[in-house]
């Protein structure tokens, strides 16, 4: 790691080599902050990544959780409104139904809207919850096998072979 | 693998003299299952052991690795290629990657989302990117149901991804505007469109290569096309200014420049030793030298293959030795560049 040439305590972080008219080469080892103050880099972007960006917002805003959102927490997930604050991200879907009150304002920020305008996904009809219960099935099934009730898990494993059939069929169809 | 690059890295494609690649990402979690920071690992679990099998149905020649069944050199290798993101290549969770063999589509599972689709393109072909990944979207949303709401869109585990899903982005390649310290004006103009710019691996990373990425910040209240077109009214204005410098540089500055090109030329095929940083300028020299027609002795398409292969990761896999010390790895690079220099 090579330190700044200028301030002489930061990591320099670009190298910049100038070409003379002669062709000699000069480098010159400077961090981000040194270069801006020497014009060689603009003016530091507001937001550099939306990592950062999200951060800001999110700090912006943590002084003012009112009383009644501090209450607030995800009754399937247990995340709180304010540990969504301090961590940025959600920890199920149905965050954003408990939450709603408070996201319009970070949306808004983050995207300059609150509202959904691309593509729709139509639930329901075919793409019902099978991969779910399936999932769900296998999970009940291991667990059954486990505890050696093995008639539960004859029961499940039944209803399981049903569902991959009918999985099956359908990819298949499509296929075809 | 190890020999040969992701078909999207070739030197082909509209504009492929300053863009590279495009790609599209889109963002899904699968509906009644907690997103992965709030998961158990026994969910994860499930998720990835569903998620793995049907992906491979649907994505054509699909190949499946588990991330737990790979060395972290093997995971260094799919990051080197861009088939996981960094986040992913150093997961502890149950997690994993389906990709095609073409490598231009792949799906992680388990990433920061159950779901992280990608498609890429060789060349300024956004839209495209874009209309396959909507195609495997389509697919994959009927198999499993996704975290969806009319109001908010694709639920996501990170506020700035809900909405439509999407991160689209350009890779450009900006020599010219590098080295004339023009950069500064690039971002200006992109910030100021509410696009972001990147390095190589995306978010945090610096231009390694003088490569960029150009991406959309936001992902709700436009529409994925508006998003798209974002994009691309602005990346033919940046390689427009890339190409103006480089005549620039060729009119003002010929024998300076083809030097350094040559020089470049060289250098790498007759170095014994070569850090992956100095292999990658070299490269973006030679790059640059090609599409002005200053050195045609090598093919395009292998000089974008080596901008991967010469990276840590490929260089210890390929060669079988791991724990190399610094000196021989820039020894192993260079024998290798050298070769792949001589037979291409």
């Amino acid at each position: 790691m090579m330190l700044c040439e200028v301030c002489k305590k930061r990591v320099a972080t670009l190298h910049i080599t100038e070409i003379g008219k002669d062709g000699s080469k000069q480098t010159v080892h400077i961090c981000e902050d040194c270069a801006r103050s020497q014009g060689l880099l603009g003016p530091k972007p507001a937001a550099q990544t939306v990592q950062q960006l999200l951060q800001q917002v999110i700090e912006q805003q943590i002084g003012e959780i009112s009383e009644e959102m501090r209450k607030l927490k995800c009754p399937k997930c247990g995340i709180s409104y304010e540990e969504f604050r301090k961590e940025g991200r959600f920890g199920c879907q149905e965050d954003y139904l408990v939450f709603e009150k408070a996201l319009s304002e970070l949306f808004e920020r983050l995207h300059g809207s609150s509202e959904h305008v691309g593509k729709r996904y139509q639930k329901g009809g075919g793409k019902t919850g099978r991969a779910q219960r399936i999932i769900e099935l296998r999970r009940k099934l291991a667990d059954a096998v486990k505890h050696e009730q093995y008639e539960v898990a004859a029961s499940i494993r039944d209803d399981l072979k049903k569902l991959e059939m009918e999985e099956e069929q359908e990819s298949k169809r499509k296929k075809s | 693998m190890l020999v040969q690059s992701g078909k999207w890295l070739s030197a082909e494609g509209p504009e492929s003299d300053i863009v590279v690649s495009s790609r599209a990402r889109l963002a899904r979690n699968v509906s009644g299952f907690p997103f992965i920071t709030r998961a158990d690992r026994t969910q994860m679990e499930e998720l990835e052991d569903y998620l793995s099998g049907r992906l491979k149905e649907i994505i054509k020649d699909g190949v499946y690795f588990k991330m737990s069944d790979l060395t972290e050199i093997e995971r260094g290798v799919l990051m080197e290629r861009n088939l996981i993101s960094r986040e992913l290549c150093d997961a502890t969770v149950p997690s994993g990657v389906v990709f095609s063999l073409d490598e231009s589509e792949s799906v992680m599972i388990n990433e920061e989302d159950h779901l992280r689709l990608q498609v890429i393109e060789p060349g300024l072909r956004l839209r495209e990117a874009y209309n396959r990944i909507n195609e495997l979207d389509e697919k994959i949303g009927e198999v499993v149901e996704y975290a969806y709401s009319d109001r908010f869109g694709f639920l996501t585990a990170c506020p700035t991804n809900a909405g439509t899903g999407l991160r689209a982005s350009v890779m450009l390649h900006l020599p010219a505007l590098i080295m004339t310290r023009q950069m500064p004006k690039v971002f200006e103009t992109v910030y100021r469109l509410g696009l972001a710019v990147r390095g190589f691996h995306g978010e945090g990373t610096s231009a390694s290569g003088d490569f960029y990425q150009v991406s959309n910040q936001k992902a709700m209240g436009r529409s994925e096309e508006a998003l798209i077109d974002d994009i691309l009214s602005v990346v033919p204005q940046i390689a427009r200014y890339e190409r103006s410098i480089r005549e620039a540089l060729v009119e003002q500055t010929r024998k300076r420049l083809e030097d350094r090109v040559w020089r470049a030329y060289g250098l790498l095929s007759s170095c014994r030793l070569v850090s992956t940083e100095e292999a990658l300028d070299m490269l973006s020299l030679i790059r640059l030298g090609l599409s002005l027609r200053i050195l045609n002795k090598i093919d395009a398409n292998i000089v974008s293959q080596l901008f991967v292969l010469v990276q840590p990761a490929h260089l210890t896999k390929r060669s079988g030795k791991e724990g190399l010390s610094e000196e021989l790895r820039d020894a192993e690079r260079a024998d290798f560049i050298r070769q792949y220099f001589a037979v291409n």
